[in-house]
């Protein structure tokens, strides 16, 4: 026990080590995850790894942090081979991970989750708050990453749960630091004050290596920059002599490059919105008043949400992580019991209507976690395709028997139209990629052609193309004439998508923009409440 | 009426010792994640240990030490099973509960066929007893409340990711939760079997370690809350024994009597509203 804190030795403050991975190859059963991979880190720089899902980035760095032992090839800290692949082996060496999914542990004040594992005094001994707390306001001070050591973690903002990870890696007097994805739960500004800190510590020498989607954050962020593809390294360059073109370029592939450029989720205007106007009718499909709705704790987590959804548009909600957006969504599918409020479905009152209720009367849902929510893994895709309507006579005998040949059928027909690749019959859902999986979530909810679509991050984890894909046949939705609710904390998909926007901050919504008034700072403004 | 008072409280002791004790185990192995209806067996197996270690020896600390030490290996059984083997915990326990059950049942009709009894001469002080319980439930709070060592613990019963990368060994600290787990349980086998009846027979826990793991629950996962659901029920039990001797079972019948402290705790139990107390990761076998 005593030996796992060897980053506390006072002499092991050394200077930054250089890091170098020598013909990395990493592979999953016979996919080839990492093939052949040099990555080079100097001293005090900050460098990006970029590329498309599925690229390798996240194998990268789970190998440099030791949590993945290569198949072949060497990782060389500070001249010396490691040997043995560990995360703690990795950071007696100096290097410190900040996982895209935090590892905190919720009811544990910052100072505990920050010592925790290498806290002061003996560790069978009484455990120093007072002096954990103390040294963790120094080193936040210190590195400017403001935080209350005190305060518990489940009581923090996704930016400050991120810098209590910073300074648990910086704790453990990390010299190195990998942040996955650093930006992708952060609204705009709290993204500014997390590259200022970055930048403070390249300065005083550390090393940062962040991965990212991107590419304006590794301009401006970057010194270097690897560029992965399909598990091999594509390009290597310091920033000076790269640009985003070329980095895209260097993602997608020359080939590809039109195609998906053409196709790429990137804020445009939506077109029809002038057209679906015209829809008169279909005004006020769905309509929620003064919806409010509590955690199991008690605590207010919509709050006195009024919102009117109109057919033929996509109402789009922005806000940062938590304010409340998926809470929202999920009681109006049904999943979460409202306190106070009512649920309106073109003039019915469907408060107390149960999820199967809520779906017959017209509402779809794509949840934000597709692999709990929306698919049952180990399940084929023909089961899954017909998940929720099973029990319809065409699908199933009065004897309550599921008709195979017919679900067989209906899976072939819905595959098709929603271009699900590997989806034969007998596949379970597990073996699709995360594309295909939301692609078949899709094909089954768009399948009853629902008054009300709910989807809740549908793009979160794909790539460019399946991103481009499920945009657009959410805008095919919307010109059909259904009335889209969408969430998302990617505040750029929210842009591309919406005909209006309505944004979220702690359970309130604080304000609902025309597309044409939604400009990224404005928004900005209101998701961190920061002024309209 | 006082001394009628007195004879409940003494009771409700006497009964509230192998309990609080089991409870204890059962809060540190749940604390650490790890689901513990095994209890049961290491209440058992500690009093069949006990009884024949001090049958053996003569010596009543002797037998203590048998009952910790078979308590602990059982509990260790415990962690390999739901650690290296990936055991659904409770699937492990249940499978403890019956083997121990079986065993010891094996033993005693083999011993009783072969003319002896599993019986000892020496007993051991209740009320020292139960003062040596009270400080082990001091010693288990503070451990998990103000040491670094309860912290890491703790951290493996939240969430076992997030200690793995702060470099704890994840399955180290559930083995030693676990195996103190069923020593502390296995003490308590010991204490109701050396400082009562001073011999062991057929299923002496009926249903202990259960009663041990509602307490756990009842007091939310907290030591002192634990001990405090395990004397609750001692009072119940000790009323109803009470009720019983005053002849009340001439009124009342007596199996509704018996019924009485189990009655409490569901009653109890279901007072309690979800699990919001428990650990977050408690039970996971991934």
């Amino acid at each position: 026990m005593a030996g796992i804190i060897p980053a506390m030795r006072p002499d092991s403050r050394g200077a930054t080590p250089s890091v170098s991975l020598r013909g990395i190859s990493v592979a999953f059963g016979p996919v080839a995850a990492l093939d052949n991979v040099d990555l080079d880190l100097a001293p005090g720089t900050r460098h990006a790894v970029v590329g498309e899902n599925g690229a390798g980035k996240s194998t990268l760095m789970k190998v440099l942090f030791g949590l993945l032992r290569p198949d072949s090839g060497q990782v060389i800290i500070g001249g010396q081979p490691l040997r043995f692949a560990s995360p703690r082996a990795a950071i007696a060496l100096g290097i410190g991970m900040v996982h895209q999914h935090f590892e905190l542990i919720p009811p544990f004040t910052v100072a505990e989750n920050v010592v925790l594992g290498a806290e002061p005094g003996a560790i069978g001994g009484v455990l120093d708050r007072k002096a954990a707390e103390a040294a963790v306001a120094a080193l936040a001070q210190e590195s400017g990453l403001p935080i209350d050591p005190a305060a518990r973690v489940e009581d923090l903002s996704v930016a400050a749960q991120q810098r209590v990870e910073i300074l648990k890696a910086l704790y453990r007097r990390a010299r190195v630091l990998i942040l996955d994805e650093p930006t992708a739960v952060l609204a705009p500004s709290e993204a500014r004050d997390l590259w200022a800190a970055t930048a403070r510590l390249s300065e005083a020498g550390s090393t940062v290596v962040f991965i990212t989607h991107k590419l304006d954050e590794v301009i401006a962020h970057a010194d270097t920059v690897t560029v992965l593809r399909r598990g091999r390294r594509v390009l290597s360059s310091p920033i000076v002599e790269t640009s985003p073109a070329k980095l895209a370029a260097a993602m997608i592939g020359e080939s590809a490059t039109a195609a998906a450029t053409a196709s790429r989720p990137i804020p445009t205007p939506p077109s029809s919105s002038a057209a679906t106007e015209g829809k008169g009718s279909s005004a006020g499909v769905l309509s929620v008043r003064g919806l409010t709705v509590r955690e199991r704790r008690g605590e207010v987590v919509v709050d006195n949400v009024s919102l009117d959804l109109r057919g033929g548009e996509i109402l789009g909600i922005a806000g940062v992580d938590g304010s409340g957006q998926g809470e929202l969504i999920e009681t109006l599918a049904g999943l979460r019991t409202a306190d106070k409020g009512k649920i309106t479905l073109m003039g019915q009152d469907i408060d107390a209507f149960s999820v199967a209720q809520r779906r017959a009367a017209g509402i779809g849902y794509v949840p934000e976690d597709r692999h709990h929510r929306a698919l049952v893994l180990p399940f084929s895709v023909e089961e899954n395709v017909v998940l929720g309507r099973h029990r319809e006579r065409l699908y199933s005998s009065k004897a309550g028997l599921l008709k195979r040949g017919t679900i067989t059928g209906f899976l072939q027909e819905r595959a098709a139209a929603f271009d699900v690749r590997g989806a034969t019959p007998g596949t379970p859902a597990r073996a699709l990629s995360g594309g295909n999986q939301q692609k078949l979530v899709l094909a089954r909810e768009l399948s009853r052609k629902p008054a009300v679509l709910l989807a809740s991050q549908p793009t979160r984890g794909l790539d460019f193309a399946a991103s481009a894909f499920v945009h657009d046949a959410l805008r095919a939705e919307r010109d059909r004439g259904a009335a889209v609710l969408v969430q998302s904390l990617d505040l750029a998909e929210v842009l591309a998508l919406s005909d209006r926007v309505a944004v979220m901050l702690r359970g309130k919504v604080v304000a609902v923009l025309k597309r044409a008034e939604a400009t990224e700072a404005k928004i900005g403004a209101l998701m961190t409440g920061a002024g309209t | 009426m006082d001394h009628l008072f007195a004879a409940v409280v003494l009771a409700a002791l006497r009964y509230w010792t192998p309990l609080v004790l089991a409870a204890m185990g059962g809060v540190l192995s749940e604390r650490a994640g790890v689901i513990n209806i095994g209890l049961e067996a290491m209440m058992l197996g500690g009093a069949f240990a006990a009884i024949s270690g001090a049958q053996a020896t003569g010596n009543v600390f002797l037998g203590i030490a048998a009952g910790v030490l078979v308590g602990g290996l059982i509990g260790l059984l415990h962690a390999a099973l739901t650690q290296a083997l990936r055991v659904p915990h409770i699937l492990s326990g249940v499978g403890l509960n019956l083997g121990a059950l079986g065993l010891t049942t094996y033993a005693l009709r083999q011993a009783e066929a072969s003319g002896t009894a599993l019986a000892t001469p020496v007993r051991l002080s209740p009320e020292a007893m139960a003062a040596a319980a009270a400080l082990l439930v001091a010693i288990v709070w503070f451990v998990l409340a103000r040491t670094a060592l309860g912290l890491r613990l703790r951290a493996c019963g939240e969430n076992p990711e997030a200690a793995r990368s702060a470099g704890i060994s994840v399955e180290r600290l559930r083995y030693g939760a676990v195996t103190a787990s069923g020593a502390l349980a296995g003490l308590g086998g010991a204490a109701l079997a050396l400082a009562g009846l001073g011999a062991f027979t057929e299923n002496m826990t009926a249903g202990r370690g259960y009663i041990a793991l509602a307490a756990v629950i009842f007091g939310r996962w907290n030591p002192l809350g634990a001990a405090g659901a395990a004397l609750f029920f001692s009072l119940g039990v000790a009323g109803e024994i009470t009720l019983q001797t005053l002849g009340m079972s001439r009124i009342i019948p007596p199996d509704f009597l018996t019924l009485l402290p189990y009655v409490l705790t569901l009653i109890a139990l279901a007072g309690i509203a979800g699990r919001s107390a428990a650990p977050a990761a408690l039970g996971r076998t991934d």
